[in-house]
């Protein structure tokens, strides 16, 4: 079910009263819901990878308490490892296999051997990089005896599958969420108007901005031979703004949801396209999963304390994985390694901790140029990399860049299905403009005093998603491939 | 929870009047000129409407309409006399022309090029060949005054059914549409899930489906049997087509019957370098309609109406 769909907008309804209405008494109850909810939910898009979930659930729930009850490390170490394969072993499987096995053939012929090689057809479960992660998290955090295991296995079944989150994240972690499901939710107004502002911002993020770009960025880069160079740094360009629209619209009306139902849900962005170097990019950009591969990768491989040849291995490590965790594919790998490219020279001179906990442009004084080079360098960068993210294979990247710096020229380009152009040049600039004015608060995107500024706010923002909806675009998410 | 429902119930509806006034204001909702049933038993437009048509998302399409006293959008009146040289071109929504201007229709652009010559554009939404030649039949006085007749019709949709009987339509959520931006909502396929769920309970509209598997068969034994019900004179009628969408057979029984086609086929086929129609819908598009425009004008030179 998709968040962007009229049966989410049946159902959520429909979840949101049952919830508070007939099951507000008993904790339990509140959480049998929400595991039933969360497997409509996902069962919708296909009820037989509901299996994979569930073995997810009970797999993880009894290695937690066995991990806590056993003493001896060798035998803790064998479930931790028994945890990481079952997981990572269907992630593995679901989205890893082909790609191994084919560049396995390939590595093969390379040296003039053919081996014969069977790709199977498989379907990417949806969403699993993301609730395979979470499951690990809690884990892992067992393990480290950071976290008492939960006895409670609805609570920990409405964990894993909580269904605001469970597709694409916020990559939740247990000593988060798992308190919060513990807990007999009480109805809250305020939290609960607020998830509505989230998922109206969210929403109009994704059909709005994100949507209503996909075609172009589609036509851009299916037919890069037949455009200028100017047209395909707009497509790149809007790639970047589609991207980000749709994930953290989607983070946006899942937070949003999960305040609806009384679940605080970590943020996932912070305007990412406000930073001012690839550093704070990352401490902007699907925050839930870079501060995952900080805890579970790079600081256990060393972190920052150790030599710092070690430091940038470990950050090269941690970067390349990122990116192979986006997809079997050598473009992500390839993403992964661009930023770790800037990363890496900023921790060498000892500035990726710069700009931590500051708002960007806070008024006109002598860093304002300075930080606005800043945002216009990362932006530039990160944009640039996107043509890796969004390219098929190695070869259609070269190609684009190729196509893009190599040949230059002008040439106006005109929307694929004949709508105007400047429509969306003046939908991205304010968007853009609207951001900048609230980035304060990523949670609150209608924090205004004035009742009236508020009210013409939400009728703006409903009234741009309905402009910019087209029913013909496909409105899947694109990180529910990952 | 009271507070909380009271506010979305009457937040949500002060926004739904705003956004009613934005949709009216900028008039982005779908808009068409009225249609009734008229007394000859064929469709019609509501005569004397003046306005736009509006057509696809954010005003993708606007365009001048004009209905005249016959019911159909024409930058002319349909009056054929005995002296003059009228010929009338009949068929769907790619004649009735509401996706462009009246002043720059098919039929205004052969009067451009043959001076002498009055085109009376029966066009009508959906119209198929049976609707056009049941028009004939029912208008014999007005269609005997009128030198020359062409149908136009594409093989694949317009030859479906062998005889004319009114086709009861249905205004989709008649009561939505009294609110346009529920109308909008409607044309942009917001609710599209919900109509094809209704459509499971016989709900709505249902397109004309063919069920058979040998369609080209059906489709000539159609054609057959319209001409034999409705007549047609050879001497004074032509069906305007593109040959490359229409099944050889066909177009070998128009042959070999002496039926005169007037065809577009080549001429779309050639302008590959620019589109033919529009780009968001299938109608043609102005450089489409020059080229069956140019097909008629060069049938015409050919065989000039006496």
């Amino acid at each position: 079910m998709l968040f962007n769909s009229l049966e989410f907008f049946v159902f959520l309804p429909l979840v949101f009263f049952i919830y508070w209405f007939l099951t507000f008494k008993s904790l339990r109850v509140q959480n049998v819901f929400i595991v039933i909810a969360s497997y409509l939910f996902y069962g919708w898009w296909d009820w037989r990878f509901l299996s994979l979930i569930a073995i997810s659930t009970v797999v993880d729930y009894y290695i937690g308490i066995n991990l806590y009850k056993e003493k001896r490390e060798s035998k803790r170490k064998l479930l931790l490892w028994g945890s990481l394969v079952i997981n990572i072993g269907f992630l593995g499987f679901f989205k890893y296999y082909n790609f191994f096995a084919e560049n396995f053939v390939q590595a093969f012929s390379f040296f003039g051997n053919t081996i014969s090689s069977r790709s199977l057809n498989i379907i990417l479960p949806v969403g699993i990089s993301f609730y395979t992660f979470q499951t690990l998290s809690y884990t892992i955090d067992v393990y480290r005896s950071k976290l008492e295991p939960t006895k409670d296995f609805i609570g920990f079944a409405a964990f894993v599958a909580f269904f605001p989150q469970l597709v694409a994240g916020p990559i939740e972690r247990a000593s988060n969420l798992l308190p919060q499901l513990q807990k007999r939710r009480t109805f809250n107004y305020k939290q609960a108007s607020g998830g509505l502002k989230l998922i109206t911002w969210g929403l109009f993020k994704k059909v709005a901005i994100a949507d209503s770009l996909a075609p172009m960025v589609d036509d851009i880069f299916s037919n890069v031979g037949t455009y200028p160079s100017s047209t395909l740094f707009l497509g790149v360009i809007f790639f970047g703004f589609q991207i980000y629209g749709d994930f953290s619209g989607y983070s946006d009306i899942a937070i949003g949801t999960s305040k609806l139902l009384g679940i605080e849900l970590m943020s996932n962005f912070k305007f990412p396209y406000f930073s001012r170097n690839i550093a704070e990019f990352w401490r902007r950009w699907h925050i839930s999963l870079s501060t995952w591969f900080r805890d579970y990768i790079y600081i256990p491989l060393g972190g920052s304390k150790s030599s710092l040849k070690t430091v940038i291995r470990n950050i090269l490590l941690v970067f390349l994985i990122s990116g192979f965790w986006h997809g079997a594919n050598w473009t992500f790998i390839a993403w992964g390694a661009i930023h770790a490219l800037f990363f890496i020279p900023l921790l060498i001179s000892g500035r990726n901790r710069k700009f931590l906990n500051s708002f960007v442009l806070m008024g006109l004084n002598k860093s304002t140029l300075k930080e606005m080079l800043g945002i216009l360098t990362t932006f530039v960068v990160v944009t640039l990399s996107w043509v890796f993210f969004r390219a098929e294979s190695l070869t259609h990247a070269a190609h684009y860049f190729k196509k893009m710096f190599f040949d230059m020229s002008f040439r106006v380009y005109n929307h694929p299905l004949g709508y105007r152009m400047v429509d969306y040049f003046i939908l991205l600039l304010l968007f853009v403009l609207y951001e900048y004015v609230i980035r304060k608060d990523e949670r609150n995107p209608y924090k205004f005093k004035s009742k009236p500024l508020r009210f013409i706010l939400y009728t703006l923002t409903i009234f741009g998603t309905i402009l910019f909806y087209d029913s013909g675009v496909d409105r899947s998410f694109i990180y529910f491939q990952f | 929870m009271f507070r909380f429902i009271k506010n979305i119930v009457v937040k949500g509806f002060l926004i739904f009047l705003v956004l009613e006034i934005l949709v009216r204001f900028f008039h982005l909702y779908n808009d068409m000129p009225d249609w009734f049933l008229a007394d000859d038993k064929t469709y019609k437009r509501v005569p004397g409407q003046e306005g736009y048509a509006v057509f696809g998302n954010r005003k993708q399409n606007v365009s001048a309409y004009r209905i005249n006293q016959s019911g159909y959008n024409s930058f002319r009146e349909f009056n054929p006399t005995e002296e003059g040289i009228e010929v009338a071109i009949l068929g769907d929504s790619f004649i009735e022309g509401l996706h462009q201007d009246y002043h720059n229709s098919i039929g205004k652009k052969i009067e451009d090029e043959l001076k002498h010559v009055h085109v009376y554009e029966y066009g009508h939404s959906n119209f198929d060949l049976a609707d056009q030649m049941f028009l004939v039949q029912a208008n014999e006085e007005i269609f005997s005054k009128i030198d020359f007749i062409i149908f136009e019709f594409k093989y694949f949709d317009d030859l479906l059914r062998a005889e004319y009987s009114i086709e009861n339509r249905r205004v989709v959520f008649p009561l939505l549409r009294y609110s346009k931006l529920l109308t909008y909502f409607l044309d942009i396929g917001l609710v599209d899930s919900v109509k094809k769920v209704l459509r499971n309970f016989n709900i709505g509209q249902t397109p004309r489906k063919v069920d058979k598997t040998d369609k080209d068969s059906l489709f000539l034994n159609n054609f057959k049997s319209l001409i034999s019900k409705y007549g047609i004179d050879k001497t004074k009628s032509a069906f305007l087509l593109n040959s490359n969408d229409t099944n050889v057979e066909f177009l070998g029984f128009l042959k070999n019957n002496g039926i005169p086609i007037i065809d577009y086929g080549d001429g779309l086929k050639k302008s590959c370098d620019s589109p033919t129609t529009l780009i968001f819908d299938r109608h043609w598009n102005d450089n489409g309609r020059n080229i069956v425009a140019e097909a008629i004008i060069d049938f015409f030179k050919r065989k000039p109406i006496k």
